[in-house]
């Protein structure tokens, strides 16, 4: 038997359905016809989308934007915790296509991760502590991170030279 | 447990152990290159999409004697690698120069101190949110992403290993992700480890031709630092602590 309740509320949850589809088709209007226009004034910024340096992307558009957090999730877990370091879901692989060629970050109004990130509201907080540049090719452990000739075993790196040894390093005060 | 002190001789001989894990690597090789054609050495490195293993246990043996005493080589050499550089006072410090002297003799000792990376770590008993851990080849780590900035590890060290980072970071390097408000400490340059190099701090004490850090895998018999730690007088710093640590001193 259904009760009033529970009617009333399975009432109000499709009213609430309609109402966001009506939202997301308006949403979905406005975006379509801002698409190609500049931000209009006072409303937050459209993502930028500038070309990324390599190829391809691991996986196609649709499947990143849903995913690429669950992917770097796993993909964290597995480097911090056992030490693999496959390339594929690589946040350093990441930032290495997609660092803006002007500012080389990922970062900034224009940057891939950040204006994406402003404009649908969450929190990108990777990089409090992760780099949000390419790594330098001359890098202290130079290794390209991303490129599709590395081999799946990577070479002894010789790394001694680089070391600045005239730093201040660690002298406490 | 996986240390070539405390292996029992039937089930568990370092020669077995050595054995599975030199065929085990030279499958590995064999699948990603030609035949013959071995980009890395078999002993040290590993492929990437392999984990670690406790069949390996990385440490570090240092020779005080060796080391000279006013040299700071090895701490900036770390500053270097994972960006601090020792100039703020609430700058990190994952390795530390320190001079012993015996007052009755006179005799003094010069060695770097670092996280010691212990087979049973207090930090990682200690730790509320399961963020230090040790890795199956031994070294003693921090995941940043879930440490909550609580210090107990700092108090629980015995070795007074761990910083604190206070301040907010910038241009860290791409391989060394750190940031404000979590606890850090040595890493054993885990990103050189998992490439087939070896921590910074002995690179530039062999760059300055001392020699005094060696570092190797010390479940290998034939490995350069279990021969030594094998034949020589070396010591644990706080042996009476049974931590069994990973880095072992000679010469103190
Ligand atoms: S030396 Fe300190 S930080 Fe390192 S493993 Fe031991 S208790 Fe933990
Ligand atoms: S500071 Fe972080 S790593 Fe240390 S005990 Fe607390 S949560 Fe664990």
């Amino acid at each position: 038997m259904v009760s009033l309740a529970k009617l009333r509320v399975v009432l109000n949850w499709q009213r609430g359905g309609l109402l966001a589809a009506l939202l997301a088709l308006g949403a979905f209007a406005t975006a379509s016809v801002n698409a190609h226009e500049s931000t209009p004034a006072g409303r937050v910024a459209l993502p930028v989308h500038a070309e990324a340096s390599g190829d391809k992307c691991v996986r196609d558009t649709s499947y990143m934007k849903r995913h690429h957090m669950d992917e770097l999730k796993h993909h964290r877990k597995e480097t911090m915790r056992k030490g693999i370091r496959t390339t594929e879901f690589s946040l350093q692989g990441c930032i290495n296509c997609h660092a803006d060629k002007k500012t080389n970050s990922v970062l900034g109004k224009e940057g891939f991760c950040q204006s994406c990130h402003s404009y649908a509201a969450v929190k990108l907080d990777c990089f409090e502590c992760h780099a949000s540049k390419p790594k330098a090719a001359t890098a202290l452990s130079s290794m390209p991170a991303s490129s599709a000739d590395t081999p799946a075993i990577m070479p002894q790196q010789v790394q001694a030279e680089s070391v600045d040894l005239n730093s201040t390093g660690g002298v406490r005060k | 447990m996986s240390n070539s002190m405390d292996k029992t001789p039937e089930n568990n001989s370092p020669d077995k152990k050595r054995r599975q894990f030199i065929g085990y690597s030279a499958a590995m090789a064999g699948l990603a290159i030609a035949p013959g054609v071995t980009l890395f050495d078999l002993a040290h490195g590993r492929a990437p999409e392999e984990a670690a293993s406790s069949k390996v246990r990385w440490g570090m043996l240092i020779d005080s004697g060796k080391c000279a005493s006013g040299c700071n080589d090895c701490v900036s050499a770390c500053g270097t690698e994972n960006g601090f550089s020792g100039s703020r006072e609430t700058d990190s410090q994952w390795i530390r120069k320190v001079e012993i002297k015996d007052l009755r003799i006179g005799q003094s000792h010069s060695l770097p101190m670092m996280c010691q990376h212990c087979e049973h770590p207090p930090c990682v008993d200690v730790c509320p949110t399961g963020a230090s851990f040790k890795r199956a080849d031994g070294i003693v780590l921090v995941d940043r992403h879930i440490c909550i900035g609580c210090r107990y590890c700092m108090m629980a060290c015995p070795y007074k290993a761990r910083s604190f980072v206070h301040e907010e970071l910038h241009d860290q390097n791409p391989d060394v992700p750190r940031g404000k408000g979590c606890v850090e400490s040595c890493t054993l340059c885990v990103h050189r480890i998992d490439r087939g190099g070896q921590p910074a701090c002995a690179d530039a004490c062999t760059a300055a031709g001392h020699n005094a850090i060696l570092f190797g895998d010390l479940n290998d018999p034939n490995s350069e630092i279990s021969k030594r730690v094998a034949t020589l007088a070396t010591t644990q710093v706080r042996a009476d602590l049974g931590l069994n640590v990973g880095v072992r001193y000679q010469g103190i």
